[in-house]
């Protein structure tokens, strides 16, 4: 059982804008969702695995969370259940005065205006026959907002501020690049001006020069918009440069979370230090120490007993195949491991 | 991934003409010559009240069964000769292509519109939903429609309604079946749940953005659908339970003709050769469009 509020920074003030007194924006509370890999039957169980156990995390107005993983760890359905694209089993997310889960039909397409996401697959949510200009448009068009001149107008504007050039407005997507085509998703979510952005690998599929030129266009709109920002990732130089605050996932659960620099400077979590070790370092002088897992993250689908990272930890005692750690906060700065305080 | 960025070479937009000139690049000749034929066949359909030369019913009894061009004993007034009445046959040929062609686009469109609903319908609803229209598509499929239309025209009578409602449900169950399927992928699309996560309501992003990406196998369907339609209704009225006299279609002239094979072969062969020219034509250009839009199909 993990259970985490990421309370105001306390270590390391945040790089961005000054979030320390702001109000909460986004509270989610245990949130769970399993899903089901083998139907059931007469003569058999059905068979369900837990993509995200029991996670809770806040969020405020102005901040920037990370939330970092392998893949398969959860995280994506954690960001689709804080985005509430997803339902979760258990537990509830919270943004502003909304509960997310209980909405339907009208209300949760207007809570769209508030809650955008990006997602890994650019090229396919795009409309592949359709112009950029009116997929930017398309936003405002749906909520009805402003008169169909000042929508043309505002798309405009939008398709300048992620530096898309004029000759490209009339393009449909498979004439562009993969950034420009990530730059129209990101000028269609941010036409309404959302209150918070939850960005699901937005440049894992990007070459390295175009993932900063991404990076450069999200943080110039998240200073201009004053947005939040949740941005799923597991490469973790993009998340220690651009999240004031990270959560660090292992099979559905939160095992780190905290300000950015305390987590990355001072890792508590053996899965966290084993991550920052894999970093590759631009400087053959320094040599570093490095942890690296052996083996796979076991299935999901049985998670070990006791700890779950206990499988591949270095640290592994008796007590972590038995007992679970919980997640215990020093300030700030949350782990969950039972060295968290005598690990080296 | 490419690198492209800002400054790189405009990229041209499209224009109607670029559109057109890639489409015709590399037709083969016969698809031109049935393009020529469904061109010739259009515009006789929408000008035919101005090209005939006599009215499709004017009788003249004393230049019965007249020969058509080159025959001996053929005239200029009547090229394409006279029937059993001294009808001129060019005239009724042209009205009968009118009806038959009208009728035929009418019950594919109705199919065509039918089916496509229905697609929407069963891939949006799911469930038991689905599972009813699927099962109609299903015993659509099963019937022998022709029989059956041959019993409801028998019992109902020669009503134009019952008739072209009876085409317009001729085939409805093959857009349905695609449409379903083209739906049902369209929707795990990024792009259909990229438009749902704006806050679309899924009636638009069906209409403006699944129905757009759905619409060339639809179109290549229509192109098949067609020429069979044509042969639905010739058939019908051939065997004079479509349409009937007065009125006139390119079956209707077919079934009259018939009866005088010996004496005046082409008051059969006339007709049947702008059936077959129209259903060839419409199959060969519809073979076409289907590998051009089908990338699967491409060399």
């Amino acid at each position: 059982m993990s259970s985490l509020v990421i309370e105001k920074a306390e270590i390391g003030t945040p790089r961005h804008r000054d979030a320390v007194s702001s109000p909460t924006l986004l509270a989610a509370e245990n949130l769970s969702r399993s899903f089901v890999y083998r139907r059931g039957s007469l003569l058999r169980r059905e068979a369900r695995f837990r993509a995200v156990d029991d996670v809770s995390l806040t969020l405020r107005e102005g901040e920037t969370l990370g939330i970092v993983g392998e893949s398969g760890c959860g995280k994506s359905t954690l960001g689709r259940l804080l985005s509430g694209l997803a339902r979760p089993d258990a537990g509830s997310a919270t943004f502003a005065d909304l509960s997310l889960s209980s909405l339907s039909g009208q209300a949760w397409r207007a809570s769209r205006r508030d809650i955008q996401v990006i997602f890994q697959d650019t090229a396919g949510s795009l409309d592949p026959r359709l112009p950029i200009e009116e997929q930017v448009r398309e936003p405002l068009d749906l909520h009805a907002i402003g008169t169909p001149e000042s929508r043309v107008q505002a798309a405009q504007e939008m398709l300048d501020a992620v530096r898309l050039g004029r000759h490209m407005w009339g393009s449909v997507p498979g004439e562009l690049s993969g950034g420009q085509q990530q730059r129209v998703v990101i000028a269609r979510a941010l036409i309404l001006k959302p209150r918070l952005l939850v960005c699901d690998e937005p440049v894992a599929a990007l070459d390295v020069s175009i993932q900063a030129q991404i990076i450069s266009i999200l943080q110039d709109m998240r200073s201009r918009l004053g947005l939040s920002m949740i941005f799923i990732s597991h490469d973790l130089g993009i998340v220690r440069h651009i999240a004031d605050h990270v959560a660090i996932m292992y099979l559905g659960q939160i095992v780190e979370s905290g300000p950015s620099e305390t987590v990355f400077s001072d890792p508590a979590h053996p899965y966290t230090r084993a991550l920052i070790s894999a970093v590759p370092v631009p400087d053959p002088k320094r040599r570093r120490q490095r942890r690296l897992l052996s083996g796979d993250p076991p299935s999901p689908h049985t998670p070990p007993p006791g700890c779950r990272f206990h499988t591949r930890c270095p640290l592994k005692v008796e007590r972590c195949t038995s007992e679970e750690p919980r997640l215990t906060l020093q300030g700030a700065h949350g782990v969950a491991c039972h060295f968290a305080e005598v690990a080296p | 991934m490419s690198a492209v960025s800002d400054t790189a070479a405009a990229v041209p937009r499209r224009t109607k003409t670029d559109r057109i000139r890639r489409l015709t690049t590399g037709m083969p000749v016969s698809v031109r010559l049935s393009l020529v034929v469904l061109v010739i066949m259009a515009l006789v359909t929408v000008f035919a009240r101005w090209l005939i030369p006599f009215e499709f019913d004017q009788m003249d009894l004393r230049a019965r069964l007249a020969p058509p061009f080159p025959l001996e004993g053929f005239d200029w007034t009547h090229p394409l000769g006279t029937d059993k009445l001294g009808r001129d046959v060019l005239s009724r040929l042209m009205i009968a292509t009118q009806t038959s062609i009208l009728l035929a686009l009418l019950g594919t469109l109705i199919g065509a519109v039918l089916g496509t609903l229905l697609g929407f319908v069963a891939a949006h609803f799911r469930g038991w939903v689905d599972e009813a229209i699927s099962t109609l598509v299903d015993f659509q499929a099963a019937m022998p429609w022709f029989i059956i239309a041959l019993a409801i025209l028998a019992f109902m009578g020669n009503s134009m309604l019952v008739f072209l409602l009876l085409m317009g449900l001729y085939g409805w169950e093959r857009y349905a079946r695609i449409t379903r399927g083209l739906v049902f992928a369209a929707r795990e699309q990024g792009y259909a749940r990229a438009v749902e996560a704006l806050g679309g309501r899924p009636a638009v992003i069906y209409r403006r953005h699944v129905l757009p990406n759905i619409m060339s196998p639809l179109i290549v369907q229509l192109t098949i659908n067609f020429p069979e339609t044509i042969l639905f209704e010739t058939s019908l009225s051939f065997l004079g339970l479509g349409i009937r006299p007065p009125m006139t279609s390119l079956g209707q002239m077919l079934g009259e003709g018939r009866d005088y094979l010996v004496t005046a072969w082409w008051l059969a062969v006339i007709p049947g050769t702008i059936i077959f020219l129209t259903t060839l034509s419409m199959s060969i250009f519809g073979d076409w469009l289907r590998t051009r839009f089908d990338p699967s199909l491409q060399d």
